[in-house]
């Protein structure tokens, strides 16, 4: 029946909406003015940095969600009614970010949020949300802490990208595997110095070491966040020679890493595991990719290896003229487990939707072959099953070869270990 | 610990020499950019907050000035030439009102070219980033010497910087330009009462600066990201060399520019967990003990 009316609706809205005030003085029902309601296009609230360092987050981010949208109103909206998007730019800002969202619930009056900001303003952000009661889908902020810490967690906000815990479990497994075959037990790491770099690098080496106990961490390496010059820690790195390295770089920091330390001829002498080398951020940015580096797949167009993602892709590159992101990917999920949950709660009521989001699985580009779903974990509001694979680079394209897969029950089984060590569970 | 190994570094000759060489690396580029920073205060009396932007559209001007014909000798020129010409039309059009203006406005006016030149940046090149790469001509294995590694980039960067330092600090002493702009810098009332055109010392020399932050973006940006936005990330440094160094003075951001590149070269070492904080120590101890900094001249 929605359908109808979304195909009449066209000719009578004006009509309906002029006299639906009179009509309901007049007649004294409340009747029209839910009519009215139902057609009210549905509003979502996308906030993110477009501008400064930070902008390929909020653009690459608004273009995954945006073409899911319009898909969706290509289908006639959502339960009948056309969505439409109000575009904020937080500038990375927190208190400015905390204001736009305040408005989102309070002046612009959204049916929800997305939230595509980086872990700092996402934390806040929750605390909006909670505090609104206001559903929030978290598309970008990927740290465990968000959803798995049992303090602050909230019954109002849902990640649809990535989380931390399972990326360094999965890079921890594969990097013991590696290790061990060819005896590489001096281990040192140079990550961004926030939470999603001391998190994922901690976890990482708690995996790595539960997988092969000999290994010893010789140093550490906090550069800041977007600093622009590894120079110092490159060298320092050759001088204290460990066997290998993990970093949790990830954009423009790991491009300028890799550029710089290939001036030293740093990977001929240490092996290095990078969980962010391949995502065409950054391989799309390097002159020459340098071969031979261990990569987690941010976002590669055969990671999973399926048609949906290959088309999922490609419509991105048609559209935009450009690849797509991990970012885009996680904004698409979004948008794809809202559409699901709605139509599944049959409304966008809060917690009907939040009743219909815990445990749902759905078909995503993103989910792990051969059923690729991804299924919303009900007791944390994370995503899980999705495609999660490591991988060796090659200077050309598809510039990943040897990808491997770990099994989610292994992934799952870890990822306790992790919580239990950080006193979640 | 850790600080055992800055004392095997400091007894190794291996590690002195490259942890040293990477302090003059760092501190090369930060250097150009200090310097400009520097001489505009010490000229003008303007605090250039939107310095680091300069920085930036050398680095893009190199993206596209070598993308466009390949030679980087050719780059290198023009693209520190071009951010030069657009301060000394930055300084006409806007820099010259706020002369006699509070501290407060010139703060106002520079952070809103931040923003602009930022978003300007966006719209002419895209808001992803990107990477220059280093030149082909450079692309080969690093040098070793003394036990160390020393890319031939850098060494063109250590090269390129000293030559500059040398060529400035002869240029401000011994040249009747130079002799124009110190008197400029005392008294340009008197400067203008003896029939020198201060408006043209003044464009000169903001275009000097900008020029000089440039020539560090354009230097610095093959190794680097560029994106719009990154002059934040040199900005806040270039002024810490200014002030440990003594506002005004090219001999004091020169060595506080190295001295902030032999700071984080073995504080990496040392203290890993606190590197970056090393740099702010060494500030603090020169704000208490010197206030002027290092080179800086007495209050009249």
């Amino acid at each position: 029946m929605n359908e109808d009316d979304a195909k009449r609706g066209m000719t009578r809205r004006d009509f309906i909406k002029a006299s639906a005030g009179a009509a309901a003085l007049s007649i004294g029902t409340l009747a029209p003015f839910s009519k009215v309601f139902s057609e009210q296009p549905i509003k979502i609230g996308f906030v993110s940095i477009f501008s400064g360092r930070m902008a390929m987050l909020g653009e690459t981010g608004y273009n995954g969600f945006i073409m899911a949208v319009e898909e969706l109103n290509a289908k006639g909206g959502l339960l009948g009614r056309k969505i439409e998007v109000l575009r904020r730019d937080s500038k990375g800002v927190i208190e400015e970010a905390i204001r736009i969202v305040r408005d989102f619930v309070t002046k612009d009056k959204v049916d929800l949020i997305f939230d595509q900001s980086s872990s700092r303003e996402a934390f806040a952000i929750r605390e909006v949300s909670k505090d609104q009661k206001k559903l929030t889908f978290v598309t970008a902020s990927e740290t465990a802490e968000l959803t798995g810490n049992p303090k602050g967690w909230s019954h109002y906000s849902f990640r649809t990208g990535d989380q931390d815990v399972h990326n360094s479990v999965v890079a921890g497994i594969y990097a013991s595997q590696i290790a061990k075959a060819n005896k590489w037990t001096k281990w040192g790491s140079i990550s961004p110095d926030y939470a999603y770099g001391r998190d994922f690098t901690d976890a990482f080496f708690t995996i790595l070491q539960m997988q092969y106990p000999e290994v010893k961490i010789v140093g550490q390496m906090w550069p800041k966040l977007f600093e622009p010059d590894y120079t110092s820690h490159i060298t320092a790195a050759l001088n204290a020679k460990p066997d290998a390295m993990f970093s949790a770089f990830w954009g423009g920091d790991c491009a300028s890493f890799l550029e710089q330390a290939q001036m030293y001829g740093f990977f001929d002498q240490i092996k290095y595991f990078g969980n962010g080398i391949a995502d065409y951020t950054v391989l799309k940015a390097l002159k020459k990719v340098p071969a031979g580096l261990y990569t987690g797949s941010r976002y590669l167009r055969n990671v999973p290896d399926t048609k949906e993602n290959h088309e999922f892709c490609d419509k991105y590159q048609k559209k935009f003229g450009d690849l797509p992101t991990h970012w885009s990917q996680e904004c698409y999920t979004g948008v794809l487990f809202m559409e699901a949950a709605a139509k599944k709660a049959g409304t966008l009521e809060t917690e009907a939707m939040i009743k219909a989001l815990e445990g749902l699985a759905i078909r995503a580009p993103w989910g792990t072959p051969p059923k690729g779903t991804v299924t919303m974990r009900a007791k944390d509001h994370t995503p899980i099953y999705y495609s999660e694979a490591w991988g060796v680079t090659i200077s050309n394209p598809p510039y990943v070869k040897d990808i491997e897969y770990i099994d989610w029950d292994t992934i799952l089984k870890y990822e306790d270990l992790v919580y239990k060590k950080r006193g979640w569970m | 610990m850790e600080l055992m190994k800055l004392f095997e570094c400091l007894g190794s000759l291996s590690c002195l020499t490259t942890q040293i060489t990477s302090a003059l690396i760092l501190g090369m580029v930060l250097f150009l950019v200090a310097s400009g920073l520097s001489l505009i205060f010490g000229v003008l009396g303007v605090l250039n907050f939107a310095h680091g932007s300069l920085y930036m559209l050398g680095a893009y001007f190199t993206y596209t000035l070598l993308g466009a014909h390949g030679n980087f000798g050719v780059t290198v020129i023009l693209a520190s030439m071009g951010v030069g010409v657009f301060g000394v039309i930055f300084e006409r059009l806007f820099i010259k009102r706020i002369y006699a203006s509070p501290l407060l406005y010139q703060l106002l006016l520079c952070y809103a070219f931040i923003l602009i030149l930022d978003d300007l940046v966006k719209l002419v090149w895209g808001y992803e980033f990107k990477n220059i790469g280093v030149p082909d001509s450079f692309r080969r294995p690093p040098l070793h010497f003394l036990g160390s590694f020393m890319p031939s980039y850098y060494l063109f960067i250590i090269i390129v910087g000293g030559i500059v330092a040398l060529t400035l600090w002869l240029v401000l002493s011994r040249s009747k330009f130079g002799k124009i702009i110190r008197a400029t810098a005392h008294s340009s009332e008197m400067v203008g009462a003896l029939g020198i055109n201060v408006n043209l010392v003044y464009a000169g020399v903001f275009g000097l600066g900008s020029m000089l932050a440039g020539l560090g973006g354009v230097l610095a940006g093959p190794v680097r990201s560029i994106y719009p936005g990154m002059g934040a990330s040199v900005i806040i440094e270039s002024f810490i060399v200014v002030v440990i160094g003594g506002l005004g003075s090219i001999g004091g951001a020169f060595i506080g520019a190295i001295l902030i590149g032999l700071m984080r070269s073995f504080g990496i070492i040392g203290f890993p967990l606190i590197e970056e904080s090393f740099v702010f120590i060494l500030m603090a101890v020169v704000l208490i003990f010197r206030p002027r900094g290092l080179f800086g001249k007495k209050e009249a």
